[in-house]
C-alpha cells in the first residue's frame, strides 16, 4: 500500500503538471510578472513565477495523499513527520513569493523568518539520532539547533544562487532528488520517499520542458521551495551527511563559475551586447553539461558514503 | 494551568511586539515599492499599501513559532503540537491562497474556495479523533461519524475565511469584527481549557489588536485578500481545536445575515454572476449610501437605515452588533444553554 501510494504521488504530481502548466503560464503572462534573461542576446523577458506551479502541485498532492490516507490503517506514512515539513516548506516558499512580489529591502528579515520556518521540522527531529556525533557526548542540542537550520538554510540559498540558470537549477535538483529517493528506499522511510516522488514528478515535467530553451523561471518561491523540499526530506530520513555531498556542485558552481559569470554578463551588459553568440551559449551549456556530470559523481560519491556509513 | 498561561501571554506579547514593529515597516516597504491600491471609500480616492497582511500573517507566524521552540526546549504541558501544527499549516495554505489572489487575481472564481478547501485538509485530518457527537436542539445527541472531519471543518473553515473576506470593505471593519470574534473564543477556549486554541487565538489577538490602529479610518494600509483570509481560517482553526463550534457560530450570525441578503441579488438578476459591491457611494459630506435600492448585505442594510452615516459610523455600528452577539455566545458557553 505504501508503495502504491507513492506511486500516485509521482504520477498524480508530473500529470497535474502536464496538464495545469499551460493554464497556469498563460495565468501568469497575463498580469505580466516578468524578468529579463540576461543570458539571451535580445534579453528576453521570460515568466518568473512558475516556481508557483511547483508549490501549489505539491500542496496538492500532499493534500490528496493525506485525504487518502485517512480511509486506510495499512499505510507507515508519518502524518505529523509530513505536516511539520509540509508546514516548513509552505513558510518558505512563502517567504520566496513575498521576496519576488515586493523583494524583502534586508536580508535580516528574510533570515529571521527562515529560522522561524524551520521550527516546525525541529519538533520532528528532536528523537532522532546524531548524524555527526556517534557514542558517549550528548550533544544532540547542537546537532537539533544548529546543523538542522543550516542545512536548510543553506540549501535554499545555493538553490537560490543559481538564479541565472534554471535549467542547471532543475537538472542537479531531479539528480538530487533521485539521489535521496534511493536512500529512502534503504531506509523505508515513506514519508519522505513520498515528499521526494511528489517534487521529483514536478521538476522532470518543468525539466523536460526547459530543456531545449528556457521557456520558465522558477522564481524565488521556486527555488527556495525547491532547496527546502529536499533539505527537508534529506532531514527527514536522517542522512544529512550524504545530501551534503550532493550539494557540492552547487558549491562549485558557486565559486568557480558565478564570479566568472557574473563578471562577463556585467562586461557583455555595459557593452549593450547580450551573451547567447555562438561563443557564449557554448560556454554556458559545457558549464551546464560539467555540473550535471559532476552531480551524477557525487551522487554516486553520495550513495556509497551513505550505505558505508 | 501555570504554564499554559505562561505561553499564551507569551504569544500575545510577542504577536503583538512583532506587529508593532512590521506594520511600519510593511508601509513603508509597500511605498517604495508602489505597491498601493485605491481606498475607494474616500472622495480623495487616496492610494494606501494593499497587503498588510503580510505583517499580520508574519507576527502571528514569528510568535507561534517561539511557542513551539519554548515547548520543544522545556517541554510545556497543554500544548499539543500534533494539533497545532496542522492547524498553522491550514492558516499557512490559506494565506498563500490570499496573496496568490492579491497579486495575480484568480482566473475564475471558484477556485478560491477549491484551495481554500485544500486548506482545510491537515485540519480534517486531526479532526478524525475528536468528539464528533453533536447536540442538535430539538433532535439530541447525534454522531456524525464520518460527516464531521469530511463536510463540517471543511465547511467551517471555507465559510469562515470567506465570510470575513467579503465583509472587509470599510476601514477597521476586519480587525475590529475579528478582534471581538477571537476575544470572544478565547475566553470561551480558556473557560473550557483549551490550551492549544488559547495560543492560536493569543497570537491573532495580539496581531488584529495593533493592525486595528493602523487600519481604522481612516485606514493607513489594507489587509489585502491574505488579511482577510488569514484571519477567517486562524479564527475557524482556533473554533475547531478548542471544539469551540458552538460560539463561533453565534459569532458568525451577522456574516451569515450578510451572505444571505448577498444572495438575493442572484434571485433579483437571474444569474449567479453577479455579486453585490460592497462598498458604497460617497457624498461630499464624508456620507456613505448605497448604491442599490435593495439591501444586498448588512452593510447595505445599515447604509439605507441610517440617513446620514458616515464610513467610521458604519463600522462601529457592524462592531456593536458583532459585540452583541459576542455577549450572547459567552452566555451561552459560561453556563452551557446549548442542550
Amino acid at each position: 500500500m505504501n508503495w502504491i501510494l507513492v506511486t500516485i504521488a509521482f504520477l498524480l504530481s508530473s500529470t497535474l503538471s502536464f496538464t495545469l502548466f499551460p493554464y497556469i503560464k498563460n495565468w501568469i503572462e497575463k498580469k505580466k510578472i516578468r524578468n529579463e534573461d540576461n543570458n539571451k542576446f535580445k534579453k528576453p523577458r521570460v515568466q518568473s513565477l512558475e516556481g508557483l506551479l511547483s508549490v501549489l502541485l505539491f500542496f496538492i498532492v500532499i493534500s490528496i495523499i493525506l485525504t487518502i490516507q485517512n480511509f486506510t490503517d495499512d499505510i507507515n506514512i508519518n502524518t505529523y513527520l509530513l505536516f511539520t515539513s509540509f508546514l516548513s516548506i509552505a513558510v518558505i516558499a512563502f517567504i520566496g513569493f513575498v521576496d519576488d512580489i515586493l523583494r524583502f529591502p534586508t536580508h535580516l528579515i528574510r533570515n529571521i523568518f527562515f529560522i522561524c520556518a524551520i521550527m516546525p521540522i525541529l519538533t520532528a527531529v528532536i528523537n532522532q539520532n546524531n548524524p555527526f556525533i556517534d557514542g558517549t557526548l550528548n550533544k544532540s542540542n547542537i546537532y537539533l539547533f544548529i546543523a538542522v537550520p543550516v542545512v536548510i538554510i543553506v540549501s535554499s540559498k545555493l538553490f537560490n544562487g543559481v538564479k541565472s540558470f534554471n535549467k542547471i537549477n532543475l537538472a542537479l535538483g531531479s539528480i538530487i532528488t533521485i539521489a535521496l529517493f534511493i536512500m529512502a528506499v534503504f531506509e523505508e522511510n515513506y514519508t519522505s520517499q513520498l515528499i521526494l516522488s511528489t517534487i521529483g514528478g514536478i521538476i522532470i515535467f518543468l525539466q523536460m520542458y526547459n530543456l531545449t530553451n528556457t521557456k520558465l523561471s522558477l522564481g524565488k518561491v521556486g527555488r527556495f521551495s525547491l532547496g527546502a523540499i529536499v533539505a527537508c526530506a534529506a532531514i527527514l530520513q536522517n542522512t544529512i551527511i550524504p545530501f551534503l555531498i550532493l550539494l557540492i556542485p552547487y558549491l562549485v558552481y558557486y565559486f568557480l563559475y558565478k564570479k566568472s559569470f557574473d563578471r562577463e554578463q556585467k562586461r557583455l551588459r555595459s557593452l549593450n551586447i547580450g551573451n547567447d553568440s555562438p561563443e557564449q551559449t557554448d560556454k554556458f551549456q559545457n558549464a551546464f553539461l560539467y555540473l550535471t556530470l559532476l552531480e551524477i559523481i557525487f551522487s554516486i560519491v553520495a550513495l556509497t558514503a551513505y550505505l558505508k556509513l | 494551568m501555570k504554564s499554559e498561561l505562561f505561553l499564551t501571554i507569551t504569544a500575545f506579547i510577542i504577536s503583538t511586539i512583532s506587529t508593532l514593529w512590521l506594520v511600519p515597516y510593511v508601509i513603508k516597504w509597500h511605498k517604495y515599492k508602489k505597491f498601493v491600491v485605491t481606498d475607494m471609500n474616500k472622495l480623495d480616492q487616496r492610494r494606501i499599501p494593499g497587503l498588510g497582511g503580510i505583517a499580520l500573517l508574519l507576527s502571528f507566524f514569528f510568535s507561534l513559532s517561539a511557542i513551539i521552540a519554548l515547548k520543544m526546549l522545556f517541554d510545556f504541558d497543554g500544548i499539543n503540537l500534533v494539533l497545532l501544527l496542522p492547524g498553522i499549516l491550514s492558516i499557512i495554505i490559506m494565506a498563500f491562497v490570499g496573496i496568490t489572489d492579491d497579486i495575480l487575481m484568480f482566473p475564475i472564481r471558484p477556485i478560491k474556495p477549491i484551495f481554500a478547501l485544500l486548506a482545510s485538509i491537515p485540519m480534517m485530518t486531526i479532526a478524525y479523533g475528536q468528539s464528533t457527537i453533536f447536540n442538535v436542539p430539538l433532535l439530541g445527541n447525534i454522531n456524525l461519524h464520518y460527516i464531521y472531519p469530511l463536510i463540517i471543518v471543511p465547511l467551517i473553515i471555507v465559510f469562515v475565511s470567506n465570510a470575513i473576506n467579503i465583509m472587509a470593505d470599510f476601514d477597521g471593519l476586519m480587525p475590529g469584527n475579528g478582534l471581538i470574534i477571537s476575544i470572544t473564543l478565547f475566553i470561551c477556549a480558556y473557560l473550557s481549557n483549551q490550551t492549544t486554541a488559547m495560543v492560536i487565538l493569543a497570537a491573532l489577538v495580539g496581531a488584529l489588536l495593533i493592525f486595528y490602529f493602523y487600519n481604522k479610518f481612516p485606514a493607513k494600509i489594507f489587509s489585502g485578500n491574505i488579511g482577510t483570509l488569514f484571519a477567517g481560517s486562524a479564527i475557524a482553526v482556533g473554533a475547531i481545536l478548542g471544539n469551540l463550534k458552538y460560539p463561533l457560530l453565534i459569532l458568525m450570525i451577522p456574516y451569515l445575515l450578510h451572505l444571505i441578503l448577498q444572495q438575493r441579488i442572484t434571485w433579483d438578476r437571474k444569474t449567479i454572476k453577479t455579486r453585490p459591491r460592497e462598498r458604497g457611494v460617497i457624498d461630499r459630506q464624508g456620507n456613505i449610501k448605497s448604491e442599490y435600492k435593495k439591501a444586498y448585505g448588512l452593510t447595505h442594510l445599515i447604509m439605507q437605515k441610517s440617513k446620514n452615516i458616515t464610513e467610521k459610523k458604519l463600522v462601529h455600528r457592524l462592531m456593536i452588533i458583532e459585540g452583541s452577539c459576542a455577549v450572547i455566545a459567552l452566555i451561552f458557553h459560561t453556563f452551557n444553554l446549548y442542550r
